[in-house]
Order: structure tokens, then sequence, then C-alpha cells
């Protein structure tokens, strides 16, 4: 379906806001949310900024930045109840969403003026004020031709702003750096400012061919956005994924061979879920391994057939983990499922094993049952802090579809 | 160990604030947030704000004074109280009642409270005593503290 007009709503300090519907004495508080393990701000409110502290900031710094900060332990499973709340309203009003991300989404704003009965700008602050009443957070959103423009609309309307943005908008790009835009990284950057290429009006007014040569077709596709044509449409359910990936903080540096092996035992089930989740088997698994950003291990085994079994997967992952280096302490890992097949789309074989055993079936019947990892490997026996604290046991990948993460 | 909470100012009946006098106690984190009653451990007459027998009310936080017999202390071990050593006292729950409690620097967010003991010395005087538990990982990691206090309906 062709869209004329795109909106992109972005709510402001999501998960902050999330906390406030339920505590109202979080209101005007400078507030921060922490990650799993207490360390690091993951998300902070207006206030809380002004204090000059940074997502990312550990909290022995933030303290000393804001010392009457309110600091509040992350919960997803109500971040999601808040944002398919958000989702099922914009879907009352327009046609077609997108689930862009937990507090992102992309939607079809051309009913949007019919739907209110109101000009387009009013519409749009109708829609801001319905769902702050409705569901409770501040939302900032952008209307445009194209998603690109609405997304660089909405973010410069924050906090709790609307802007409209027309084909033409010679002084609203001149204003945005070219690194506002959603898939510029620092390195596209520099490659651009090289070129001289500062702005958004300056990507928008450089030669179609330059732009295809520096930055791919991926590139060229935001230069055509920024002239207005919607060349990336809303999608309104997700691709297939490519691969599929667990793990993440090992509760911090550790050299303690019992706790690495149980970090990943724990991400091999969290993966398995995943595939189970996805209707998915893999045909090669990865291990990444992180020693605190100062060195990188990776070690990628192919599977003798597509599978989604526990024995199978941890087969593959173990010899990786023997011979991954020992010399620095382990701060990250992930486990990654790669060249995905659909379940009902794999050859039987008489020679292997089936790509689940009887026993992965229970004890996902169980879990389904009694809770998540209500049965797990005793291995993980070495992470008893994690496995106590429910909030760990739902992270931001469990939302599923989502676009980004 | 959990050194101070505040509890929203509209939260507190008119009388018992000014019968305690909490009005000097108000704090405001930004102009644009709720007032806060804070109610520090170090303060010269530390309180607690509790709900007991059925009332909200304001009760002695701990004993600091020798002539008293409760014990001279602001906060208990579960284990300990568990343990039978502070049954002489006659311990009863009590719910201490906060919003944001404060921990080496760190204030956090408290859902419904803490639990509380209060025993009543030889003078029928009341203390309360916040009661504290092994740290979470979490909160050990958030703090830099191995207690955290025995919160109500949660654990952080």
């Amino acid at each position: 379906m062709v869209t004329t007009l795109i909106g992109h709503i972005d709510s402001d300090c999501f998960y902050v806001s999330c906390e406030r519907i339920r505590s109202y004495s979080l209101r005007g508080v400078p507030c921060g949310v922490l990650g799993n393990q207490g360390a690091c701000v993951i998300a902070k409110s207006y206030e809380l900024k002004a204090y000059g502290v940074k997502t990312g900031h550990p909290i022995w710094e933030a303290k000393k930045l804001c010392p009457h900060a309110v600091f509040v332990k992350r919960d997803f499973r109500w971040y999601e109840v808040i944002s398919r709340r958000l989702l099922d309203l914009l879907k009352t009003v327009s046609p077609l969403v997108e689930y862009y991300s937990i507090d992102e989404m992309f939607f079809d704003a051309s009913e949007l003026q019919r739907y209110f009965r109101l000009p387009l700008k009013a519409a749009t602050r109708a829609l801001q004020t319905l769902v702050q009443e409705q569901v409770g957070v501040p939302v900032s959103i952008g209307i445009a031709p194209s998603r690109t423009l609405a997304k660089l609309g909405s973010d410069a309307a924050k906090p709790f702003g609307v802007q409209i943005i027309e084909r033409d908008c010679e002084p609203f790009l001149r204003s945005q750096p070219v690194g506002e835009l959603c898939g510029i990284g620092s390195r596209s950057e520099r490659k651009l400012r090289d070129r001289n290429i500062h702005t958004c009006w300056d990507y928008r007014q450089a030669d179609r061919l330059l732009i295809r040569n520096l930055l791919t077709i991926k590139g060229e596709a935001l230069w055509w956005e920024l002239r207005g044509d919607a060349v990336n449409p809303i999608q309104t359910t997700r691709p297939p994924h490519k691969a599929i990936a667990r793990g993440g903080s090992c509760g911090g540096k550790t050299m303690d061979a019992d706790r690495i092996r149980a970090w990943a035992v724990r991400n091999i089930e969290r993966l398995i879920e995943a595939l189970d989740h996805h209707r998915v088997y893999a045909r090669h698994i990865s291990l990444q391994i992180d020693a605190n950003k100062t060195a990188l291990w990776l070690g990628r085994t192919p599977l003798a057939v597509p599978s989604a079994s526990f024995r199978t997967i941890y087969d593959a992952v173990m010899p990786m983990l023997a011979t991954a280096p020992t010399t620095y302490p382990v701060s990250h890992m992930h486990i990654i499922a790669e060249n995905l097949t659909w379940r009902d789309r794999i050859q039987k074989s008489l020679f292997f094993e089936d790509a689940q055993s009887p026993l992965d079936q229970i004890k996902r019947d169980i879990n389904q049952k009694l809770g998540r990892f209500a049965i797990r490997s005793a291995e993980t026996l070495p992470l008893h802090e994690i496995y106590h604290d429910a909030t760990h046991n739902y992270d931001i990948c469990d939302i599923s579809g989502k676009m980004c993460f | 160990m959990c050194t101070g909470i505040t509890i929203a100012w509209r939260d507190i009946p008119t009388r018992l604030i000014q019968k305690h006098q909490l009005d000097e106690r108000i704090i405001q984190r930004s102009a644009t947030a709720d007032k806060e009653i804070l109610f520090m451990q170090r303060h010269r007459q530390p309180l607690l704000p509790v709900f007991y027998q059925g009332e909200l009310r304001i009760l002695p936080w701990g004993n600091r004074q020798r002539h008293s017999n409760a014990p001279l202390a602001w906060w208990c071990e579960v284990a300990t109280l568990e343990s039978g050593a502070w049954s002489m006292y006659h311990p009863e729950p009590v719910e201490i009642l906060a919003n944001f409690g404060l921990e080496r620097g760190v204030w956090f967010q408290i859902r419904e409270g803490i639990q509380g003991a209060i025993i009543h010395d030889q003078h029928e005087q009341p203390c309360i005593y916040m009661l504290l538990q092994p740290a979470s990982h979490y909160y050990q990691v958030m703090t830099g503290y191995h207690r955290e206090p025995v919160f109500l309906g949660e654990q952080i």
C-alpha cells in the first residue's frame, strides 16, 4: 500500500515514563533506570539529563552528578505492557503501523486528519493528547512524506512536541547534522564530512551516485527519503530473522571457569527458547566472547543437520568455549544461531538425531506451564543470584515483533 | 543499611505534620516534583512513619537512650530476630511507609514499604527497628552495601 504521509511516534524517556505511570511519586523527580546488574544507567528522565547524566553512566558517577536522583530497577515486562498499549491505540487511528522498537512506531498518517476531523498539525496534537490520556506516556510525533524525514521530525520535536515536515524543508534539513540520520554511524559521518557533507540538506543536495558509492544502496535510500520519496515502506510484520543471538553482560568481569560455563549454558537455553518461538532451526552456531572490549574472540561451528536441540548446541558451543583464550576476564558473551531454516522445511534424516529431542520438548512444556527456567541445566547453578532475581528472566530481546532492538 | 527514607508530604495527615514538627523535614527534588518528608537515622530526633494497629503513626526510629532497656540500635537483622535473641523484648511486626530509601548516597524507589519491628521499653515508649537481610546482587552493586532492608511485596 502506498502511503502519502508517514508518522513517527517516539516516547519521551520511555522507561522512566512507564515507571511514572505506576508510581506517582516519581513525577518531576530526577530519575534513572538501572540495568540488570544495578550498575549502569540505561535510561534517564529529562530532569536527570539536565545534571549531565548520560545513558551508560555507572551509578557511582551518576550519584555524584545528581545526589538527589532516584534510581529504579528496570522491568521489561511492564515496559512491554505499556509499549503494546501504545501499539494497540495507534492501530485504532492508523491502518498501517510498524512496531519499530519498544518506544518507537511508524504509522500511516494519511488518514489522521479524517480521523480527528482537524487540520494535520491539530490532528497530530490530538493524537499526542490521546496517547498521553489513554496510555500515560508523553510522546513526540513527526509527520512527513517519508519515514526518514518523519523520524528526523520527531527527534527534533522532543520533548513532547510535534513536527510536520513538507517535501520542501530546506531550513529544517540545514539545521540537522547528517549524523542525526538513522543509519549514519560515526564512520559514515566521517566519510561524508570528508566530502564536505555536514547537514541533511548537504546530503540531499549531493550527487546520488556519489552517495551510492560511499554508502551503498542503503545510503542511496536515505538520499531518496530526504527528498520526500518514501522508498522504505511501513512494515507491519517483522521480516524473518537472518540470525538470532542471545547473551550480553556476564554480570561483571570474570575468569571463573564455572561461571563462564554457566553463562554459556544460560545463553544456550535462552537461544533455544527464541528458536522455538520463531519456529526455526539453526545450521551454524557462533560463540562471541568479549573481554571488556579489549579482546574479542569469535568461534563458529556448523551443525550436521539444522537443529534446536540443547545437546547439539551444547556440543557445538563447549569445544569453542574450551579453545577461547583465558588470559583476559570475560565481560560479555553472545551465542548466535545463523543460517536459520523454517521448521517445516527441513529434510528428515535416518542417520542423524532429531532436531529436538523428547527431553527438549518436555523441558519446554514444563517451563511454559510453571514459568521460565523452572527447569534448567544444573550447570547454571553458579548463577543462583541471577535466577533468584525475577527481572533477569525477561529482557528487551524477549519482546517479540519489534523491527529492531 | 538504609540510613534514610522519604514519604510524600501529601500522604501524611496535617495533624501529624504539626504534632511532630515535620515541616522542617520537607524536601523537594525539583520544582515540579512532589514535596517529601525526610526521615534520616542521623537526625537529632530520628523518627519513622509506620502503619501500626490500623493507623499511621510517627514513632521513634530505634533507641539511642541508655536509660531505656530497648536495644541500642536502629536496625535489626532478620536472622537475629528469627534466632529468638530479641524475644525478651516482645517485638511486633510493623510496616514502615516509604517512597524512597537512601543507602550510601544512592536514592532508590520503594514500592510498598519496609518491614519493621516495634518494641516497647520499660516505660512503654515505642521504638521502631528496620529489618535487614543479606543484600541481593542487584542491591549490592547499586549501593555497594551487603545488607538491604526487608521490602514489602518486592525484591530489589
